[in-house]
This record gives C-alpha cells, structure tokens and sequence, in this order.
C-alpha cells in the first residue's frame, strides 16, 4: 500500500530526531545508546515490547537489550536463517522474532557491515506502524549505528589499552621479582618474596615449590595455604620431565590439596623442580599470558633458588679450606722444626704433601746417652684420614721415646694400638732406628716399609729390611726383629716413602729402585742437602712435572 | 634502593596504617612486619591509607593477600583509601577491587568498619 502523501514526519519530529541522534552519537558509551534507542524507539510507535541483537558472528545474534518478550533476556544467543538479512533489501521479520511477538525490525547498519537489529512489538492501539514511523525509527536506527560502531571501537581500544597495562605490569613484576632475588642469598627471603609475588600477580593462596637442589633429593621448599603438608614423594618422577605447564588432572592425588596447575622450573642442566599452584581467589581462570609469566617466574625462582645453594657450597668448601690450612700448620709443627746437630755425622730431610695434609711422616728425636732415634712412616691413603693416624702414630712415639723399652717391643706396642684404633684396611708402613754416633751403629726395625738403601763408601748398597710385618694388620703379629748394623765413614743411608719409587714419566714408567740405586750410588760423596736437592731435580727431570702425585719423604744420613 | 616506611595511627579501634613511597618485592618485608605486629596485638581492622604511596609492585600487593584472610577470620577486615589513580590502576589490572573495599577518604573507610559492626550487632 502506498503512503498518502500527507503521511510524512512533522517539523517537530525531524528536530527530536535530530536532537536524539546528536546525543546518541556524540556518547561513546554503548550501554547509554543500546538503552535509550530502545526506549526512545518503543515511545515511538507505543509498543510495549522491544529488542536489540547484537551480531555475534555471521549469523549468530547476541540479545543486548530486551522489554516485554518473557524468555529473553539480555545475554541469549540465537541464529538467525542464513538467507537473513535478505540482499533484496526488502526487510521481513525472521520468524524467531515474529513467534516472539514482534511485528517490525530494522537493520542497525554502519560503515563496517551489519552490527545488529532492532526488532519492537505491535502498536498498543492495534493500528499498524505508520509510513512516517518507520520511516523515523529506520533514520533513528541509522545514525544510532554509527555511535555504536564508535563507542564498540573506543571499548575495544579501551580493552587492547587494559591488555597491554596488564602486559606491562606482568614485565614490572619479573623485573621487580629478578632485582628482589638478585638482591639477597638468604633462602628464606627469597621464598617470602617469591610467595607475596605469586599472590600479588595472581591472586593465588595456595601455592608450593619443589625443587632439587645440586646433588640433593627432592623437597619442598615453600607451601602455602594448602589444606594437609606436601611431601616430595608426591610428585611423580615423570611431571618433573614435563617441559611446559599444565592443568594438574582433577582426578590425580594432588587435586586434593587444591592445586590446579603445574608449572616446570627447569635450569641449563634440565628438569628441577615445580612450581604448583591453586586457583585464582576471584574464581577466574589463569589466561594464556598468565601461564607464561607464571613460566618465567618459576624460572627466575629457580636460578635464585639454585644460586643459595651454590653459595652455601662455596661458602662450606671455604670453611674446608680454611680448616685444611690450620690442619696443614698443625701437621708440620708435628714434624721436627730443627734437625739436630748429631757429632760425626750429616742429615737432612724433606717432606712434601700432594695435599694439604697427608699420611707421610719422619723425625729425628735425640735419647739419653747421646743417641738419636730416626723414623719414617708412610700412612696408607691420603688427605685428612692419613693425616690423623700419623698425627696419633707421631703422638705414641714421642711418648715412648724416652721409656726405656726395646725397639722390637715399642714397635710390637705401636702395632697394637694402631690396630685397636683403626678399620681394617689402615695401615702404616713404619721404619725406625737408633742412631749411636759414638759407636757409629744403627739399631732398627723395618715394619713393612720400603727398605731404605745403605750406600756404603765403595758403592756397595745394602737394603734394610729386618723387622716384620706392617703396623695395624694384625694386633698380635708375633715378635719384631731388629737388627744392629755398623756405619762407617762415607756411609749414606737414604730413608724414603714410595712417593719416591712411584713417581712415573710421562709413559707410565716409574723411577723405579734400579734407578734409584744408580743415582745414590752417582751421588754417594755428596753433602746429606744437596744430595737431597740432587735427588730430587732427577725424579723431576724423569716425571717431567715439577710436582709430585703422591706424598714424598726424604732422609739422608751420612756419615763424615 | 627503593624507600618505603609505614606509620601508625588508631581511631576508633580502627588501625590506619600509612604507607610511604615505594612498596616491591624488596620493601614487602616491612609491609609484613607491621602486619606481624597487629596480629600479634590482636588488632585485625585495618585501613591502608594510600595517599602518600607512589608504586606499589605485585609482590607489594601480595601481602595483602597474604594477610587479609587472617584479619577477616578474626572479625576484622584490611580497606583501602585515598589510591591515587595510578595506584588504583594497578589494584583494578589485578582484580583487587573484586576483593577488597576500596573508598575514596579515610573517614568512609573507618565507617566501613562501625556499620559493619552495627549490623553485626544486631543481627
């Protein structure tokens, strides 16, 4: 039916609509538009029900606002026909809005495509909608869409703006949480300060921390607000193998403790620990962004974390240090300070320890009646447990030097009591003897030790070897012998530990007694030091090393 | 070195606790040991007035977190006052606003609390 003529909107009219699109496109605010279009156009046309959908997707429709239509409500979803709108552009009702009791809708159309319509109810008075109204409310329609396109794009930048102030707050707080942890290396307080962290981004309550520090188990390290203790034991092997975070299974064992996520700490050696945590205190899901920032945290947690570790390790191997140091002074004040003047005759030594401490050992004590007692003794084993039995061997024999006993039977005593204080396995090769300058004899007794050499003045070398068996095999290990040996001028005995015979070239070949004996008996008229200088620059000259691998002692006695 | 002090006041059985300058991960501690002192004085109704605050870091908000649950479990509660917007953009970026009070004067935050009271009251 064609309008009359005189149907057209009054003077009047054409202001109000006028004035209301002004209002309407000037606010950027889409609730303030969405609620006054459809009060404004249900006045129009006196209708007491309305509806504005809003477009989803193609062509699925979101109900935005909705009077007077008793199952909508605004939040429903609905689909209208695929064919909708029609490209005739002749507009008919869908029929999901027509069975609803509307009888009119109009397109909210903008520059970027259809945004929605606006569907309203028949007129009160029964009368159908006249041309000049449609006619406003399709005008009303138009310009409204432009100031919803507007205020849609002013939320979505709204929205991109909020994004990007979250994004830039989440680097804030790794920032923030790396210069805490930087900061300190107190365990404790970097835990407090990763948990406020957690809580603070997140708002989590229920978290914990699993890790496994440098040749340590498992433990936790931090939990907080869960409902039972957390043992290691827990987590399976395999989660610390997992790569990236995930949602614990609601149905594993530490759903019970409230625990949604896990994420993995891994350091450049691999997997080593967990960081899990529980839900949000608001209820809302952890987004996308938020696993990775919770990712990054957990690895800047645990290089923090492994870091405290590392320094109690170095701070615990300087401590060592130190005590190795103060071990090492008390070691050598157990050896003699000075060599004694003995008349007729020259000595001099030289210990050296490859470590700090060690098992090696010799002395020179003067007796009564102008005689002198010398040992060496060589301690199985090295480093501090050597070092404590030689320390307690030094401590017998200073003990019963001056107790008038033979030689065999203090040896027979020392064998004792190394062999009640020590583990099978601990033994001490042992040579000592009684020097008497003025019938230039030496009484000795070899419990097991290399036998030292005798290089009389014509070269002829004889070897020590009278005495028994090494000190702390067997407690009762039947009698040690001794035996008395003559010295005479130009005699040189060399005592020594196998630090000496075993030090070996490059090939493997070591400086062995046949070599030994050709640089004695090469050196034979040389002064007891320098012979010792000697003797050491050629084991140097045969390693090729300036140090030696194992602990060397040297003791030269020569008769003048 | 951020600086960062909290300062003391009551009235009306309520405790105003002011916070001053920059509250982070490093300065979260001194947030803490003021918590530790109310609780162990038994006061748990708190308002944070933050006029003089001027950063406040995730780790910073986290005492709170980790603090309110215990307040409120004694009757009592943690509120906040005069943010400026700036702070107050960090609280909202996080949900803060969701669980906590938050009201533009001190004196509307302290009322919180006595209308709160009332109603308990005669409840």
């Amino acid at each position: 039916m064609t309008p009359p003529l005189w149907n057209v909107p009054p003077r009047y009219d054409l202001d109000s609509l006028l004035e209301t699109s002004r209002l309407l496109v000037g606010s950027l605010d889409a609730d303030f538009i969405l609620d006054n279009l459809l009060r404004i156009a249900m006045a129009k046309v006196l209708t007491s029900r309305g509806v504005i959908l809003l477009r989803q997707s193609a062509n699925r429709f979101r109900v935005a606002r909705a009077r007077g239509i008793p199952d909508w409500s605004p939040g429903a979803e609905l689909e209208l026909p695929e064919a909708w709108p029609p490209k005739d552009g002749r507009l008919h009702l869908p029929e999901s809005l027509r069975k609803r009791g509307l009888v009119s809708c109009f397109l909210l159309r903008s520059g970027q495509g259809l945004l929605g319509l606006l569907g309203l109810g028949p007129k009160a008075t029964g009368e159908p909608y006249s041309s000049y109204e449609a006619q406003y409310i399709e005008a009303l329609a138009n310009i409204t869409a432009m100031g919803l396109e507007n205020a849609f794009a002013v939320n979505r930048l709204r929205e991109m703006n909020r994004t990007l102030d979250r994004r830039v707050h989440e680097l804030e707080t790794l920032l923030d949480l790396s210069r805490a942890l930087n900061s300190t290396l107190d365990r404790e307080v970097l835990l407090k300060r990763i948990g406020y962290t957690l809580m603070g981004q997140l708002l989590v309550a229920r978290f914990a921390i699993l890790f496994r520090p440098p040749n340590r188990p498992t433990t936790v390290l931090l939990e907080r607000g869960l409902a039972q203790a957390l043992s290691a034991e827990l987590i399976p092997e395999s989660w610390l193998q997992e790569p990236r975070p995930r949602r614990i299974d609601p149905d594993s064992a530490l759903a019970a403790w409230g625990l949604e996520w896990m994420v993995p700490i891994w350091l450049s050696d691999g997997p080593r620990g967990v960081l899990l945590l529980g839900s949000r205190a608001t209820g809302d899901p952890f987004e996308e962004q938020e696993i990775r920032f919770l990712e990054a945290a957990a690895q800047l947690a645990g290089i923090a974390l492994e870091n405290t570790y590392l320094f109690e390790a170095h701070l615990e191997k300087q401590r060592l240090e130190e005590e190795l140091h103060i071990a090492r002074r008390i070691q050598q004040g157990l050896l003699p300070r000075t060599i004694p003047d003995i008349p007729g005759c020259e000595l001099a030594a030289y210990l050296h320890p490859v470590r700090p401490v060690g098992g090696d050992y010799y002395d020179v004590l003067p007796l009564e009646g102008g005689r002198f007692l010398l040992a060496v003794a060589d301690v199985t084993g090295k480093g501090v447990p050597a070092a404590l039995l030689m320390a307690n061997l030094q401590a017998m024999l200073h003990v019963l030097a001056p107790i008038p006993m033979s030689l065999e039977e203090a040896t027979a005593r020392i064998n004792r009591i190394i062999c009640h204080n020590t583990d099978p396995g601990t033994f001490i090769t042992f040579f000592w003897g009684i020097l008497n300058p003025a019938e230039r004899t030496l009484q000795y007794v070899n419990a097991g030790h290399v036998p030292p050499l005798l290089v009389r003045a014509n070269g002829d070398i004889e070897e020590l070897t009278t005495g028994g068996l090494l000190l702390g095999v067997m407690a009762e290990t039947g009698a040690y012998e001794s035996r008395t040996i003559q010295l005479r001028t130009g005699d040189t005995l060399l005592l020594y530990t196998d630090g000496l015979t075993e030090t070996c070239d490059p090939q493997g070949n070591c400086y062995d007694e046949d070599r030994l004996r050709a640089t004695l008996s090469r050196l034979r008229h040389v002064p007891a030091s320098l012979l010792i200088e000697a003797l050491l620059s050629d084991v140097r000259a045969f390693s090729g090393k300036e140090d030696f691998d194992d602990d060397l002692t040297l003791l030269v006695l020569r008769l003048l | 070195m951020s600086q960062f002090s909290v300062s003391f006041r009551q009235h009306n059985g309520v405790d105003i606790l002011e916070l001053r300058g920059e509250l982070d991960a490093h300065t979260a501690s001194e947030l803490e040991a003021a918590f530790e002192r109310l609780l162990q004085e038994g006061r748990c109704r708190v308002v944070i007035n933050c006029a003089e605050l001027s950063y406040i870091s995730s780790a910073g908000l986290g005492v709170f977190m980790a603090y309110v649950e215990e307040m409120r479990s004694r009757g009592g509660d943690i509120k906040f006052c005069h943010m400026s917007p700036k702070i107050y953009n960090i609280f909202d970026l996080l949900g803060f606003p969701l669980l906590y009070d938050i009201l533009p004067t001190e004196t509307e935050a302290i009322a919180r609390f006595s209308s709160h009271a009332q109603t308990s009251q005669s409840e």
